[in-house]
């Protein structure tokens, strides 16, 4: 009995600490979202990897045509490839990557139907 | 009018599982001025270019849908940029309310345009003091997507989103326009349809099967919708293990929509007091678990009263939020850490609540926020309420047994008067969604869930929008008798081969739905 809880035991130990260690693995892969809440989206998403280079002197700019309505969502998104590039390169290249997509159209009062 | 056409466009849906490349798409807008008319004149312009191209067209609206009903080989029509929507004045009006009101009707009816999105609705409602009578958990479909797939909500008196709809708009070729309505109960005069330029059609089962047909009978350009008074929903919901859900099986199999004492009673022994009258309940299960695994909330329907507001509108907390959410932080793993990942997640995700009071709007909000970023997908299944303790069980054990990646939702609702809407079950509907990530895993999964339901004998039909195993004998059986009715309506319709080609794709192809003339590809 004592013998097939602790088997039970380490298998449950065993497991979470697998699921920890691929959260951490996945972890690494992380995003930061910026969004418009309750906002209308247009059709599509833009992704793009840009550089920053040498501690800010080239910052990252993007700029899109929205026609007006906005942006939708940003999210910057880095792994642990990118990570160890920064560091590796004493934040002289810093990567990531960027998605975003416009808000849609707003909705309109066409008035009445007489 | 303003069409933008894009070639060789790679389609792909929300939530990033269905895709479809190499298509022709059309952006199609209002001019500046936003005359609706104009946008009109595009889609009709889109069509006379697909019949010169002997092509396909499908319109689709937030890409929500999660199989490839929405999606077409060659023109896509991106309705979002159509944002318009109009009031309709009482000498049009000549039938009588769905939901009886002090508001008058004319001030409810609203004329929508087929890119405005759930959101923009809600929104733009509760600034005039109304709201939908329902929605579906989620915000980003646009009203007409939402509905052509026969989406549903969990309230109990009300049905699924197609269930407000008092008039379709349908734009068949480049020179026929319908405007269809119900002929008992006919709300507007043909003066309406004549505004429009589209031709009246008064036709029960037209009217009926126009509403869920996945893009089939044409582009809907835009539905008439009854809203109703802002209201308010307090929510409850708690966390327990599922076996405490059994008595509301029989509850429900009973349900009274005249008289819901014993339920109510029944959610009073988890403390659910209100003052309300009850709206939905709903079960969010994790089968991976026999303790803690179930989320049970109910939400009660209050007046509109801003000072009895106790939730924040803008709280990143939600109550009302879809089950997608917590498929959308599963990671893509192998599958014996599934069992695990879900139970870690489950307990976090979900949020327990001791009536919070928000409106509509702010307890179904940005699901978008949430979405799988990798591939999500789903199948969700309706089967009479009387059956459906026992459905639940065969999802349980044949999702242990293949560890699918997911956890389940189980929502209750009133019967849809759609043809072919999948929520058709009486006295209640009974959904079992199954979001999850799209794997050969998956798939297998899925399709013994469906084998064992049907093994046990059990009716089930799936959300059009959603994954499933669609063949001609399956479609069929689903609907019986109803199908040819809405064969019918389609021929009527269409009444030519070229043009029920036009509006066909693999989807329905799959289903023998496709080209059928008003006879099905059994």
């Amino acid at each position: 009995m004592i013998q097939k809880q602790r088997v039970g035991v380490k298998y449950f130990t065993a497991s979470r600490l697998m699921v920890v260690a691929m959260l951490l693995v996945i972890e690494s892969c992380s995003t930061f979202t910026v969004t418009s809440k309750q906002t209308p989206n247009a059709d599509d998403i833009f992704t793009t990897t840009k550089i920053a280079w040498a501690w800010g002197i080239s910052d990252v700019k993007l700029q899109e045509d929205c026609s007006g309505n906005g942006l939708q969502f940003v999210a910057m998104e880095t792994n642990w490839l990118y990570s160890l590039c920064s560091v590796a390169t004493l934040g002289i290249i810093v990567p990531m990557e960027i998605q975003y997509r416009c808000a849609g159209v707003p909705a309109h009062d066409g008035g009445t139907i007489h | 009018m303003s069409v933008t056409k894009t070639q060789n466009y790679n389609w792909v849906n929300e939530h990033n599982g269905v895709k479809k490349n190499g298509v022709t798409r059309y952006q199609i807008g209002n001019d500046p001025d936003n005359s609706w008319k104009t946008g009109l004149a595009g889609i009709q312009s889109m069509l006379g270019d697909a019949l010169a191209a002997n092509a396909r067209v499908r319109s689709y609206g937030g890409k929500w849908s999660l199989n490839d009903s929405a999606i077409c080989n060659d023109f896509v029509h991106d309705s979002k940029p159509l944002t318009t929507y109009l009031h309709i004045g009482d000498n049009l009006i000549q039938g009588q309310p769905l939901y009886p009101s002090n508001v008058p009707l004319s001030q409810r009816l609203y004329f929508v345009q087929c890119g405005l999105q759930v959101m923009q609705l809600n929104t733009l409602l509760e600034q005039a003091n109304l709201a939908l009578p329902t929605t579906g958990a989620s915000n980003g479909q646009t009203l007409i997507g939402a509905i052509s797939t026969g989406t549903h909500g969990s309230a109990l008196h009300v049905g699924a989103m197609q269930d407000y709809v008092r008039g379709v708009h349908l734009v068949t070729s480049n020179s026929q326009a319908y405007f269809i309505q119900p002929s008992s109960g006919t709300l507007l005069t043909d003066g309406f349809a004549n505004a429009l330029g589209a031709t009246p059609i008064n036709d029960d089962d037209v009217f009926n099967s126009a509403k869920v047909a996945f893009g089939s009978f044409g582009v809907i350009h835009g539905l008439v919708i009854e809203t109703v008074p802002l209201y308010m929903l307090e929510v409850y919901c708690q966390r327990k293990d599922y076996s405490v859900a059994a008595p509301v099986f029989p509850l429900l199999a009973a349900f009274d929509p005249n008289d819901t004492t014993l339920l109510t009673d029944f959610l009073s022994t988890f403390g659910y007091n209100s003052t309300g009258t009850l709206h939905q309940i709903d079960l969010t299960i994790n089968p991976y678990s026999d303790t803690n695994n179930l989320y049970l909330r109910a939400m009660f329907k209050l007046p509109y009263d801003p000072t009895k507001i106790n939730y924040p509108p803008d709280s990143d907390t939600r109550v009302g939020d879809d089950i997608m959410s917590i498929v959308g932080k599963l990671p893509d793993i192998a599958g014996p850490t599934i069992p695990i990942t879900t139970t870690l997640l489950f307990g976090q995700v979900q949020t327990e609540c001791n009536g919070a009071i928000q409106t509509p709007r702010n307890i179904f909000g940005d699901s978008t926020l949430y979405r799988a970023q990798d591939g999500g997908t789903s199948t969700e299944m309706s089967v009479s309420v009387a059956d459906a303790q026992q459905a639940i069980d065969i999802v349980m054990s044949a999702m242990k047994d293949t560890s699918i990646p997911g956890v389940i939702g189980v929502r209750f609702m009133k019967p849809t008067n759609a043809t072919i809407g999948f929520t058709h079950f009486a006295p209640l509907s009974c959904t079992i969604e199954i979001p999850s990530l799209v794997s050969d895993a998956t798939t297998k999964g899925y399709q013994k869930i469906f084998n064992a339901l049907d093994n046990a004998g059990i009716m089930f039909t799936y959300h059009w929008g959603q994954e499933g195993d669609y063949t001609p004998a399956r479609v069929q059986a689903m609907y019986g008798d109803a199908l040819q009715t809405w064969l019918d309506s389609r021929a009527k319709l269409l009444p030519t081969t070229a043009q029920q080609n036009m509006f066909s794709n693999d989807f329905m192809a799959r289903c023998g739905l496709a080209n059928t003339m008003g006879a099905v590809a059994v």
